[in-house]
């Protein structure tokens, strides 16, 4: 119960802002279905084997000093550049 | 009262999402774009971010619970093992190819666009197949 909140709190945030500031929020999302299926399937699998994300790991993990999560992020950082280097030469 | 807490903290952390533009694919992998048109503003928002909790996370570190909560839910494995940067890896990948990660993935539901949508469900059938992979 509480993760499903914890969930739609995280959904409720955006539009919260969206009445008080009355911006909108643009986001662009260039990619086709495929690459998006096989880039959450990526996210998923990897959340949860090295048992973080960027707020997990990134945030939670690095604010408590530990080492797992630094060298976690260092990975997932470095990784991400080639990624997007790579997909850019491509 | 935790169930209001956990409300409330994750509204914040969507409001946060959205006012930071963490929320939006294309600004993450300008940050990623480094060899390129790089767009370094969304390390401001991590660092911004860790400024924050940190001192928290440390103030509290003894306490046996959390104040809102019956336990603290994070890990204390230390061990550096081939799982964290297996792992790290495929994140890094899929986070580089669509600029997505979880928190923002599922705050921009808000937004109520297929992408994001495909992204989540996608994210959610990762979490499901590794939990099985992981019980093994």
């Amino acid at each position: 119960m509480d993760n499903f909140l914890f969930l739609i709190g995280l959904i409720i945030g955006p539009i919260v802002y969206k009445l008080i500031t009355q911006n909108e929020i643009n986001i662009s999302i260039s990619n086709s279905f495929i690459l998006l299926a096989i880039a959450g399937l990526l996210v998923g699998v990897g959340t949860r084997i090295s048992g973080g994300c960027t707020s997990g790991h990134g945030i939670s993990g690095i604010g408590r000093f530990s080492l797992r999560s630094i060298v976690a992020t260092i990975t997932f950082m470095i990784i991400g550049i080639l990624t997007v280097l790579i997909k850019n030469i491509i | 009262m935790s169930r209001v807490v956990s409300l409330i903290s994750e509204i914040i952390f969507g409001v946060g999402l959205a006012v930071s533009q963490m929320i939006d694919p294309a600004k993450v992998l300008g940050f990623l774009n480094i060899f390129g048109n790089w767009d370094p503003s969304l390390a401001f928002v991590m660092i911004g971010a860790l400024i924050i909790s940190s001192p928290f996370f440390h103030l509290f570190k003894n306490n046996k619970k959390p104040v809102f909560a019956d336990s603290f839910s994070y890990f204390n494995n230390k061990e550096l093992n081939k799982e964290l940067i297996i792992g790290s890896s495929l994140f890094g990948t899929g986070w580089g190819l669509a600029g997505l990660c979880p928190g923002p993935a599922i705050a921009s539901l808000a937004l109520l666009n297929t992408s994001s949508l495909i992204f989540v469900i996608t994210m959610f059938i990762g979490f499901y197949a590794s939990n099985i992979f992981l019980s093994r």
